[in-house]
């Protein structure tokens, strides 16, 4: 891995990440790629390559790519500095705005209003699933996956780790990530 | 065990359960919080649901948010860092080596696989939410239109929860 031209020390990575994720509604990952870009600290290739191994890496997306990012940058205290960055203010904020929310939640309107926003919040779920599935929306094997882990956990209430063990091999086998040489 | 000792257990354990992102471990913060343990009652996890998406921030405050239910404002952060800090060490070891060994191709097909995985994970959460709201025309109704709008459209997802949150408080006068 090659060193950055420009490195940042741990103070610069918490402000950087703070500042993609306090602007981040619905998501982080617009954000962060326009600061990363436009300030030139990553190519879009090397944001490409950095995101894919956010993605097929366990835990949330953009915060994996924050904690690589700042490795690159300072080590582990980068890590540490960027990953921190993306959840404390982001934390304070909401734990505000939940207390806040919670002093009002004895009126029945507020009630009746966080029952709405919730219904909303489940709606953008499964408008976001039909969004990431654009790319499988064709595909038999995708969707096969799809409905089978559909099926295990919200219908049947398996635990997750269980369906995972079977689910991860087998996703692999159908879409051939263990298929020697030529890959599709 | 103390509580805040049992949140932090159950955050580490959910952060390696986040495939393809953290959105995938609704429905198991669900099954732990609200069915197994009975932290929370649905309509408290379902409004720390909404409250997670009306800030700004990560899509994975829901964790830290049933933290700071629990155990305040400390058990909240604490909560949240538990849940990104093994992913984290995760992805710095990735970086600095298996990501050289693993050819770009072989990347591109783990991503294909993990994709409906992450996709059948999403759609039960936003089913099993409102499913636990008691999915009354007025849930429902409000379901299908911010999925058709967010799917299909551009619109800002604050406005979306605004608007459900405005249907809602009309809905009770």
């Amino acid at each position: 891995m090659t060193a950055p031209p420009q490195r940042l020390a741990p103070p610069a990575l918490f402000l950087l990440w703070a500042t993609i994720a306090v602007q981040g509604f619905g998501g982080t990952l617009p954000f962060a790629r326009r600061e990363l870009i436009e300030r030139r600290l990553l190519t879009e290739a090397e944001f490409a390559e950095l995101l894919t191994l956010g993605q097929i890496l366990p835990g949330p997306n953009v915060i994996n790519v924050s904690a690589a990012f700042g490795d690159r940058h300072a080590g582990w205290a980068g890590a540490a500095a960027s990953v921190a960055g993306m959840v404390v203010v982001p934390m304070l904020i909401a734990m505000a705005l939940a207390s806040l929310i919670g002093a009002a939640a004895t009126l029945p309107q507020v009630q009746s209003a966080l029952l709405g926003m919730a219904a909303a919040a489940a709606g953008l779920l499964i408008g976001t699933a039909w969004r990431m599935a654009r790319p499988m929306r064709r595909l038999a094997p995708s969707l096969a996956v799809a409905a089978a882990m559909f099926v295990a956990i919200a219908v049947l209430r398996l635990p997750l780790p269980a369906v995972l063990l079977i689910a991860l091999p087998a996703t692999l086998l159908v879409h051939g990530a263990f298929r020697r040489g030529g890959l599709p | 065990m103390s509580l805040l000792a049992q949140l932090l257990l159950t955050a580490l354990g959910l952060s390696l359960l986040a495939v393809g992102g953290a959105v995938a471990v609704i429905p198991e913060v669900y099954r732990i919080a609200v069915e197994t343990r009975g932290w929370l009652t649905a309509e408290r996890f379902a409004e720390l649901y909404a409250i997670s998406q009306a800030a700004p921030g990560p899509n994975a405050m829901l964790v830290g948010l049933m933290g700071w239910a629990l155990a305040g404002w400390g058990g909240g952060l604490l909560t949240m860092l538990a849940f990104v800090g093994p992913t984290s060490v995760i992805a710095v070891f990735a970086s600095r080596r298996w990501a050289a060994l693993l050819p770009p191709a072989r990347q591109a097909a783990i991503r294909a696989a993990l994709l409906p995985v992450s996709v059948g994970l999403v759609v039960s959460a936003g089913v099993l939410i409102p499913a636990s709201l008691g999915a009354e025309v007025l849930v429902v109704g409000v379901v299908a239109v911010a999925a058709v709008l967010h799917g299909t459209t551009g619109t800002h997802p604050l406005l979306l929860l605004l608007g459900g949150a405005a249907i809602g408080a009309i809905a009770a006068l």
